[in-house]
């Protein structure tokens, strides 16, 4: 039984992960946009669906839907200010500014008392159906409704890769100019796709204050950015199928040491050695498989990564031709 | 005045961090995040050499400084140069992946405890009855001055540095005229990395040493980077002395916590009013 329950912990954990390297994908991975503002977003989703849905002191003690919707909301409206200052830079500018707003997130619910109550938290949160299911397989159930959102969102993702903007996307993020110059317009698109992808990231917000069951600005390290994008490259940037598999590899990997029984005082060994294995399957995959375990289904990956072609003709899988020299 | 010497000392602190970061993303075109964790290493060697083994502080430092060089040219030897080819992009992620491995590697050594040099609290200068500065701070300064100094004087006085500002401009233009950009690169990585020690170490030694220094780091020292202009290393200096000042002196109006989110608010408008940076480009 326990194991059940840490194997469904672990599913949990995996999938809102997952959710996330999806996100990310639809504006890192298929725009193309070097956004490192993940954690900020998700700490946004975090803190709004928190202080709306739980009751006083903290909260507005709202029902639990209405929550959700405004996560979704707030951080869809803050990350359009975001994207509308930083989106005209581009790929290390935009990189540190989504970086800077990150941070200043979590710098600003660490210290407003008032608002977040500070580093310690809020404890004790509501999940959704805690009444109904039984305590005891409460966490299976949980893994399930992770699992089933998750559904969702690679549902979702994958129709806008097919969908006509999806096309659009990976034309702005392989060359802007040629797709300014046929009458795209550039900024608000990419706008758009950062909104989305934002809100998509503060609905999982929600998902990962009820897995943890308490809020603090500790939870929202920019560690948690770099896990993303880490579980999106190893899975193969601009796949949807990649980043799920990406994502579970990665916590699976980060997260199964812990089930070795060990003293205490190996703990920290342990952890430092958790993170010295990420780090080298990271650097492992970039260099003998440098497109992921999964590689996009367009062969466009090869420009992202500037990997020397041979021929500079490449055969769409649907017949047609196109040069991607230059 | 407080606030002033406190931000001058953060300052050059960030100069001696950041030079090695500018110099690396000039040369080598990519932000090398592992720039951070060199700080680390820097900073427990000198741990090591001071409190374990017991060697007085000034030698602990030279040897952990000259130590961290080679051990940030090795792991550049390892693991960027086979993938140098691969882009910026796989550059940039080995260099995460890098960041985790030497914090996994030191955190099992060393564990999650903070720990501290226990150097004496230095004595106070008196400038006109009144307490300006402590020796620490002053060596702090005067140390990173030199520094810069010495760098100014290599890069433009010395055909190895000449090289380096050429190769910076123009990596296969310089190769053509007779630079020998392996070794140049090589020298780089070995300067970048004993910044990085040091500066490590004079973090250490204004405050205290705990496993997250490299990440807290490596954020301002981007940035400073990046408003810097490019990999310009005199905007570069530039940028720390400012981003340095404005995060303590802002303490006098905000709460001292806030103080990484002043760098941070600076950083986006500058970028905002000036997307390339302070200074533009141009030679290093």
């Amino acid at each position: 039984m326990e194991a059940l329950v840490f194997i469904s912990g672990l599913v949990a954990l995996g999938g809102i992960y997952a959710m996330l390297a999806i996100s990310l994908n639809v504006n890192g991975g298929m725009l193309g946009l070097w956004d490192l503002g993940v954690v900020g977003y998700f700490a946004l989703g975090a803190y709004s669906y928190t202080l709306i849905s739980t009751d006083a002191p903290y909260g507005l003690g709202l029902p639990m839907v209405i929550g959700v919707i405004a996560s979704a909301v707030i951080t869809g409206l803050l990350s359009l200010f975001i994207g509308f200052t930083a989106l005209r830079l581009r790929s290390e500018y935009l990189l540190i500014t989504t970086f800077a707003f990150a941070e200043i997130i979590r710098i600003v619910a660490t210290n407003e008392d008032w608002l977040t109550n500070g580093n310690v938290g809020i404890f004790g949160l509501e999940k959704p159906f805690q009444e109904v299911i039984p305590g005891s397989i409460y966490m299976v159930f949980f893994a399930g409704l992770v699992l089933a959102a998750l559904g969702g969102y690679y549902f979702f993702a994958q129709r806008l890769a097919d969908s006509p903007m999806g096309r659009y996307m990976r034309a702005i993020r392989e060359n802007e100019q040629v797709t300014q110059s046929i009458g795209k317009e550039i900024f608000k698109t990419k706008l758009k796709v950062f909104v989305l992808s934002s809100s998509m990231v503060g609905v999982v917000g929600c998902f990962y204050v009820w897995y943890m069951s308490i809020i603090a600005p500790n939870m929202f390290y920019s560690t948690v950015t770099f896990t993303v994008w880490t579980a999106l490259v190893l899975g193969g940037i601009g796949n949807n199928k990649g980043a799920i598999i990406g994502a579970f590899v990665l916590i699976f990997v980060q997260e199964a040491t812990r089930f070795i029984p060990v003293p205490t005082e190996y703990s920290t060994l342990l952890a430092g050695i958790r993170q010295l294995i990420s780090g080298m399957l990271l650097i492992l995959v970039l260099r003998f498989l440098p497109q992921g375990f999964i590689a996009e289904k367009f062969k466009s990956v090869e420009r992202l990564f500037n990997l020397e072609l041979k021929n500079s003709i490449v055969n769409e899988p649907d017949g047609g031709r196109r040069n991607v020299a230059g | 005045m407080d606030y002033i010497v406190f931000g001058i000392v953060t300052g050059c602190i960030l100069i001696i961090a950041s030079i090695g970061f500018s110099m690396v993303w000039k040369t080598e075109n990519f932000l090398n995040i592992a720039h951070g964790q060199l700080l680390l290493i820097g900073a427990y060697f000198a741990y090591l050499f001071k409190e374990v083994l017991n060697i007085p502080f000034g030698l602990s430092l030279v040897s952990s400084v000259i130590l961290t060089a080679f051990v940030g040219l090795l792991l550049a030897k390892i693991f960027y140069f086979p993938v140098r080819k691969s882009g910026i992009l796989v550059l940039l992620f080995t260099s995460i992946g890098l960041s985790w491995v030497i914090y996994g590697i030191i955190q099992a050594i060393v564990g999650p405890d903070i720990r501290t040099y226990g150097l004496e609290t230095s004595r106070m200068i008196e400038l006109l009855g009144k307490q300006i500065i402590s020796y620490q701070e002053l060596f702090i300064i005067i140390l990173s001055l030199s520094c810069v100094m010495a760098l100014h004087f290599i890069l433009t006085k010395t055909k190895n540095g000449k090289g380096f500002r050429a190769m910076a401009e123009n990596r296969d233009l310089a190769q053509i005229r007779g630079i020998n950009s392996k070794k140049l690169s090589d020298y780089v990585w070995l300067i970048s990395s004993g910044l990085a020690g040091l500066a490590g170490i004079l973090l250490a030694m204004t405050g205290t040493l705990n496993m997250e220094l490299g990440w807290q780091q490596i954020l301002i020292i981007m940035s400073v980077a990046i408003v810097g202009g490019m990999g310009n290393l005199y905007g570069t200096m530039l940028a720390a002395l400012i981003i340095g000042l404005s995060m303590d002196i802002s303490t006098i109006i905000v709460p001292t916590s806030y103080r990484t989110a002043i760098a941070f608010i600076f950083v986006i408008l500058v970028l905002l009013i000036r997307p390339q940076g302070l200074s533009k480009g141009g030679t290093a």
